[in-house]
């Protein structure tokens, strides 16, 4: 489905990304710094790798040569950033509905759909900086499905959150995985969320990915 | 009409369509020049100096540049084969100039203070170029663009000395209240220049009183999580 091999330089090192995803749900943990979230970017196209290959089902996303590059907005996968990022001019809705509106998606009804499976819709209309951590994050993720993306990718999601919080988020990834059929690469570095939350591990050292099963 | 009824009627003239001018324009510059790529980094230089000028330069020697350039031998008036010189055209222009750094350098900061990952999160939701300003860059900065908006129309109504090069003191025509002013306490009419000098304080004293109460900024959320 998913399959990169490429390099990039972060911080004077080059990093060689070696991946290929085939299942549903992908963990990827590691130390800080080591370039996990290099490689979401990588994947979601607001970074070009220098070299390399990342393809994506029969689609080439990059490629070197001959020179191929689908930029992000064509490339529909969705991403939870560390930071929730919400925009702060809007409210909740429109937070959600800002990925559907550009692309010219009307499905009011998805959206719905959405608000409530995140526990949102009473809080529809609320500006963003009146939420919790945990409605924050949740919105994101609910933002980032909007656009019924390829792919979700989540960098750290359940940071900083509690952990009721951090349980109703992965009774959400898992709504995710059942329901929308949504393939997930979630970076985290708690081996018991990577567990309980996805198919598949892998542990990320100098760019390489060893898998843990 | 009295004097200064027809000062006050051409001053708000100029500074309306000088600020709607300055406005557009010094939004695109200001976009341009807070974006942080290399391309053209040292065009972008020339024009942000070009731009700045004005807020060093004596008005005079703007004025006497701008006649240079509109006047009826100067290139734009060789190659329209128009002569703005000394019209209400002319005091606009002059308006425009000397207003445009303070747009510039609001938009500019307006747009550089946006948190980049709001842009990088609207990519990954399919916004285009277009799309992420009018939906999102542009409505992050409104409160600095108004701000400059509004600073930008105050300059504009106490522009004197490049008016008075480029536009002349033409009553009813180009005679703005900074020139009615002048001229009054030149002639002695101190009654005018008083009415004129508590119209222009009290609009300056709004427009500055505005910009704290309306240029408000979003609550930008940066959560560490």
């Amino acid at each position: 489905m998913l399959k990169i091999d490429c390099q990039t330089t972060m911080h004077n090192t080059i990093l060689n990304y070696s991946l290929s995803m085939t299942s549903e749900s992908l963990a990827i943990m590691g130390p800080s710094g080591i370039g996990k979230t290099t490689l979401l970017d990588l994947i979601a196209g607001i970074r070009k790798p220098d070299s390399g290959k990342i393809t994506f089902k029969d689609q080439i996303w990059f490629q070197d040569s001959p020179s191929i590059y689908v930029p992000a907005e064509k490339r529909h996968v969705g991403y939870v950033f560390q930071d929730s990022g919400l925009f702060p001019h809007l409210n909740v809705l429109d937070n959600i509905l800002f990925g559907p509106r550009c692309l010219g998606m009307d499905d009011q009804e998805y959206s719905h759909r959405l608000l409530e499976m995140f526990g949102l819709k009473s809080l529809s209309t609320k500006k963003t900086y009146h939420l919790s951590g945990g409605e924050k994050r949740r919105v994101s993720i609910a933002r980032a499905l909007a656009i019924k993306p390829n792919l979700l990718l989540l960098d750290e999601p359940m940071t900083g959150l509690d952990e009721v919080n951090q349980s109703l988020i992965i009774d959400e990834i898992h709504a995710i995985k059942r329901d929308l059929n949504t393939p997930i690469i979630l970076i985290t570095h708690s081996r018991s969320i990577a567990d309980r939350s996805c198919d598949r591990m892998v542990y990320m050292e100098n760019g390489s990915l060893t898998s843990f099963d | 009409m009295n004097n200064w009824q027809s000062a006050i009627k051409v001053s708000i003239f100029i500074s309306f369509w000088a600020t709607l001018v300055t406005a557009a324009l010094g939004t695109c510059i200001g976009y341009h020049l807070a974006k942080k790529s290399t391309k053209y980094h040292h065009l972008k230089r020339l024009l942000e100096t070009i731009v700045m000028l004005p807020m060093v330069l004596p008005p005079s020697i703007v004025g006497y540049i701008l006649l240079i350039i509109i006047g009826k031998n100067g290139p734009l008036g060789q190659l329209f084969n128009l002569n703005i010189a000394f019209t209400i055209w002319a005091a606009i222009l002059a308006a425009v100039v000397v207003s445009m750094p303070l747009m510039v350098q609001n938009a500019k900061s307006a747009f550089r203070e946006i948190n980049p990952i709001f842009t990088k999160i609207s990519m990954t939701l399919g916004a285009n170029p277009k799309q992420r300003f009018w939906k999102l860059h542009l409505p992050l900065a409104a409160p600095r663009l108004l701000s400059g908006i509004i600073l930008s129309f105050a300059r504009a109504l106490g522009e004197f000395g490049a008016t008075l090069m480029v536009a002349g003191n033409i009553p009813g025509r180009t005679q703005s209240i900074p020139l009615a002013i002048y001229f009054s306490v030149e002639s002695g009419d101190l009654k005018t220049a008083n009415l004129l000098t508590v119209v222009v304080l009290s609009i300056s004293f709004i427009a500055l009183w505005s910009i704290n109460k309306l240029s408000k900024p979003h609550h930008e959320e940066v959560d560490h999580a």
